[in-house]
């Protein structure tokens, strides 16, 4: 009877997040810190959301690093902070994070979950320093077609973010800061709209992905093909 | 003492049935000050709701419980269920058995999901009962009763004439005019199921449904077996999607039910958990063997209260046991020995 799966539910998330010694000068670092206690608290309190809900945390600059394994809100007992170093590598969060949703889902398919899409909510402050060698892996990530278990990304960008790049990571929504917003304000907005993204795609019975409006001071921006 | 005599008391327990780890739900009473069990303020709240009872050869029992997410919010159960018996003029007897499961999306599908469940069972106790009836022609005359008469009157009801006066089945207090057919959508399941077994111990029931609410034929020999409607695409049933009354095109099959089956509708927040892709899950082998024989009422309500994580929609099941006291080889000897 332990072998057979129950049938439950679970639809993971996961925030990757820019942690490069720019996110520090803009506030971003003490904005995401402040920001996801919040989000960990909304969730775990939500019954509804907490029992179907995993977050998993994964920051990067020069290298990137699973600071949160995929959990349930409950399970975690206090929220990791990210640290402002090194430059933006979008290759090795893409690199990472392939590697952890296939992890992921093998362990919760295996105790007998049924797993739906992942969604991925990707922040950052600045263009990629791995200059267009990120591309072909972020392709890989996203490709439906070769890769089963492609996550939905949404993708925020904040003070020094190009649009046309944002634009090509969101696979489902991407939205960027306007001019003249305080960057620091934009990512606590950027984490409130996350944290009601989760708690709205997590409510419904049969979860599905319900991508956020654009946060205050931000705008939509078109997504791109990669 | 008298409950101590009891032969399965563990049976009895009101604690919920676990399946896989605890819900957040699992270690919390219901009247805690978390306030994850509102009542709900107009009423009509069907937190829990049963009926049961025998006919001819068949028990048949029906529990409904409001899920978790309509407890946390104070919103009513949008699912609901109806019985009736009907005898026709040919002195055939069938139970007559409806399940309707109200759309999230839809304003007032709790209200929908009452009224029609109650308008369908009627509209098939009546159609039974007429001079004119044959078993043979009533598939095919579902789908236009659905249309010519359940539908309207779904869509309209008497304005309350003074400030109290309610309208029936807790319709919204509003001009009947106002509301859209996508406020009141529900998927439909309906089984006509004869009261007696037949000479060779099966008999012939009629099953139809619109939208995806699942039934099963439980087996005597504890497999869980669904039947297919009507045109198949791929395995898919065509009208998965369908909710009445946007559609009146119901699907039908016939099925046959032998002595010691256990026939199974179900709204969704219980047959999602039952089987995968044809594989039982946890909850399907527990039911499956449990459910072989009639269970006491408040047996049922527990198997029904489950717990288990994410599983927060409504749930009901009407469940009709085709022989409801299997003779065993002792009474057997009885009746052979002189």
């Amino acid at each position: 009877m332990s072998e057979t799966a129950t049938g439950e539910n679970i639809l993971p998330f996961y925030i990757v997040c820019d942690e490069s010694g720019s996110m520090e000068g803009i506030g971003g670092i003490d904005a995401i810190n402040s920001g996801l206690p919040e989000l960990h608290s909304t969730i775990a309190s939500d019954p509804l959301v907490s029992d179907k809900c995993r977050i998993g945390l994964i920051s990067f600059s020069d290298i990137a690093e699973e600071l949160l394994p995929l959990s349930r809100a409950t399970d975690i007992p206090a929220m990791p902070g990210v640290q402002a170093k090194g430059v933006t590598n979008y290759g090795e969060a893409f690199t990472l994070l392939r590697y952890v949703i296939d992890r992921d889902i093998d362990a919760l398919k295996s105790q007998g979950y049924q797993v739906f899409r992942p969604a991925v909510f990707f922040i950052t402050d600045g263009e990629p320093t791995d200059d267009q060698s990120w591309e072909p892996t972020y392709r890989s990530l996203i490709d439906k077609s070769s890769n089963r278990r492609a996550p939905n990304v949404i993708a925020f960008g904040v003070n020094g973010a190009n649009a046309t790049t944002i634009g090509k990571i969101g696979t489902v929504g991407a939205f960027i800061a306007s001019n003249g917003i305080n960057p620091g304000n934009a990512l606590k907005e950027i984490l409130r709209s996350l944290t009601n993204s989760i708690v709205s795609s997590s409510s419904s019975s049969t979860p599905q992905l319900v991508v956020p409006a654009a946060p205050d001071g931000c705008t939509a921006v078109p997504l791109q093909t990669v | 003492m008298e409950e101590e005599s009891r032969p399965d008391d563990s049976a009895r327990s009101v604690t919920p049935l676990r399946i896989g780890g605890a819900s957040s739900f699992g270690d919390n009473q219901w009247w805690s000050n978390r306030n994850w069990h509102q009542l709900v303020a107009d009423g009509f709240g069907a937190d829990v709701a049963c009926d049961a009872g025998t006919v001819g050869e068949l028990a048949i029992s029906a529990v409904s419980i409001r899920g978790h997410k309509h407890r946390v919010d104070g919103l009513p159960n949008e699912d609901s269920f109806a019985i009736r018996t009907v005898k026709s003029k040919a002195d055939e007897e069938f139970a007559i058995l409806v399940l309707c499961d109200g759309l999230s999306s839809a304003k007032y599908s709790a209200y929908a999901a009452r009224r029609t469940s109650s308008l369908v069972a009627d509209m098939v106790r009546r159609v039974v009962s007429d001079d004119t009836f044959m078993w043979e022609t009533l598939s095919s005359g579902l789908s236009q009763c659905l249309r010519e008469f359940v539908a309207p009157e779904l869509s309209s009801w008497p304005k309350p004439t003074t400030a109290l006066d309610l309208p029936a089945y807790g319709a919204p207090p509003i001009e009947s005019l106002s509301v859209q057919v996508s406020d009141l959508l529900v998927t439909l399941t309906i089984a006509i199921v004869p009261t007696s077994n037949g000479e060779k111990g099966a008999s012939d029931v009629l099953l139809g449904t619109i939208g995806d609410s699942p039934a099963y034929v439980l087996l005597k020999s504890g497999e869980w077996l669904k039947p297919t409607y009507g045109e198949q695409d791929d395995g898919v049933l065509t009208t998965a999607t369908a909710a009445f009354p946007k559609t009146t095109d119901i699907a039908i099959t016939q099925i046959i039910l032998y002595e010691g089956d256990c026939l199974c509708l179900m709204s969704d927040g219980v047959g999602n958990f039952i089987q995968n892709k044809s594989v039982p899950l946890r909850l399907g082998q527990h039911l499956a063997e449990v459910w072989k024989t009639p269970r006491d009422i408040p047996t049922l309500v527990r198997d029904v209260s489950f717990d288990l994580r994410s599983a927060d929609d409504d749930r009901t099941v009407i469940l009709c046991w085709t022989d409801r006291e299997p003779i065993d080889a002792e009474i057997t000897d009885e009746i052979e020995v002189p």
